[in-house]
């Protein structure tokens, strides 16, 4: 079975939901601690579990992303590895110059900022934009719309130059915007664009599509009973006609895992 | 148009400034880091006396100086600066800030709208890094361990969302 390391620093606090997400969708997941990098190297793939490393320290994920942990991370996504950051570990891929990865070396091109009206914990509609671009969301259709749960102060998409964002756009690495229930776009606008991401981006591959950064919780909707009755569109329709019979019914989220899961059972 | 500069540092121990050292020391290899220090900067601007603006602020709100936790201190310029504590080495100061200062844009709505004191017109959130560098270049060695633009070795501003600047400090 093919294994994920859920990675965790101090102050990461996401990581039992994370490998439950991964087991799940039909993986083998083992929670890895910071300081023991030599643990990663046997890993199919690696999830940086959300949370809040070395407390948000100097910025959310920078003191992570300088750790020796993710010089191994680095390596694993330079070999084409699955690697995956929610939340918190978006935040860190992003200050590890992992995501949107687009120039040699890994240098920092975009950051997750505050958000424009501080913390915020609440559910989000995601769309899709393009799925086959990642390995993580190949099980997706272009222009589902997904109502994923976030949790977080820092993760405004944003980039001191234009033209990484142009290039990003251009490349369709953006994997899923932040939109309205029924798709339609958010347009900045708040709250349907929550954070006030440049482009409304609330997810975020590299151009080989194995490095994917994600701020809203994939693995807190991965199923059906973790959503809220008042949620608009198919999946609160879903949600209401559940009567809590069959627990593990699949959510919005459990196809990302699912689409790890099939890359990495027909990579074995 | 009056300005009011007000420098707060925290009288507890600042966790935040020792795992910036730790990160700057221990994973970046800043041997020549001694010390570093850490104060927030806000800056009101507006028509008003910046006497008795300070003691308004102190008198009716704890958002920008907690007694319970803070020191502060009224500067009038950031240069010549004295750091706000003795230490061995060259101190130099690192001033970062926000591209989008949504930190100053909520304190500005907080002291009109909350506090009615529609005479501010501005209000700006920074920190200032007080580095104390041992090394024979303590500018270049700041400018190092400021700018954040690969993965090593800076780590205090992220070119992408916020700028630095540095400041001489006797």
């Amino acid at each position: 079975m093919p294994k994920v390391a859920v990675l965790a620093f101090p102050g990461t606090n996401c990581e039992y939901e994370s490998v439950r997400a991964c087991e799940a969708a039909g993986l083998d997941a083992e929670i890895v601690r910071w300081n023991e990098p030599d643990k990663l190297r046997s890993a199919d793939a690696y999830f940086l579990a959300g949370g809040f490393s070395f407390q948000d320290r100097v910025r959310a994920g920078a003191i992570g992303a300088k750790e020796a942990v993710l010089d191994e991370v680095s390596r694993a996504a330079d070999a084409g590895k699955p690697v995956l950051g929610v939340c918190n570990g978006a935040q860190t891929l992003l200050e590890a110059g992992l995501v949107p990865g687009l120039a040699a070396g890994h240098p920092l091109e975009m950051a997750l900022d505050s958000n424009a009206h501080g913390y915020l914990c609440r559910w989000t509609y995601l769309r899709v934009e393009n799925p086959a671009q990642s390995l993580f969301t190949t099980l997706y259709e272009k222009g589902e719309v997904i109502p994923v749960p976030m949790a977080h102060a820092e993760g405004r998409f944003t980039t001191g130059d234009g033209e990484i964002l142009a290039r990003v756009e251009k490349n369709g690495q953006v994997a899923f915007r932040f939109a309205k229930s029924d798709g339609s776009r958010a347009d900045g606008d708040y709250p349907v664009n929550p954070n006030g991401a440049l482009g409304d981006i609330a997810g975020l591959t590299n151009p080989k599509g194995n490095v994917l950064a994600v701020m809203p919780h994939p693995e807190r909707a991965s199923w059906l009973w973790q959503l809220p009755r008042e949620l608009e569109g198919p999946w609160g329709g879903r949600r209401r006609a559940y009567n809590g019979g069959a627990l593990n019914e699949a959510g919005p989220g459990r196809k990302l895992f699912l689409s790890l899961a099939a890359h990495l059972k027909g990579a074995a | 148009m009056a300005e009011l500069d007000l420098l707060v540092r925290l009288k507890v121990p600042d966790t935040v400034a020792a795992s910036a050292r730790f990160a700057l020391v221990e994973l970046l290899g800043h041997a020549d880091l001694a010390a570093l220090d850490r104060e927030e900067l806000w800056r009101f601007t507006g028509s008003f006396d910046p006497d008795r603006m300070l003691l308004g602020l102190l008198r009716r709100t704890s958002r920008f100086v907690n007694p319970s936790k803070h020191a502060h201190r009224r500067v009038s310029s950031l240069a010549g600066l004295t750091p706000p504590r003795e230490f061995e080495g060259t101190p130099v100061g690192v001033l970062v800030s926000k591209r989008d200062d949504f930190a100053g844009r909520n304190a500005l709505a907080y002291c009109r709208d909350t506090l009615g004191l529609t005479e501010i017109s501005a209000v700006s959130y920074s920190t200032l890094w007080t580095l104390w560098i041992t090394g024979s270049d303590p500018e270049g060695s700041a400018r190092k361990m400021a700018d954040c633009s690969a993965r090593r070795p800076g780590l205090l501003a992220n070119p992408h969302c916020e700028v630095f600047e540095l400041v001489n400090l006797v």
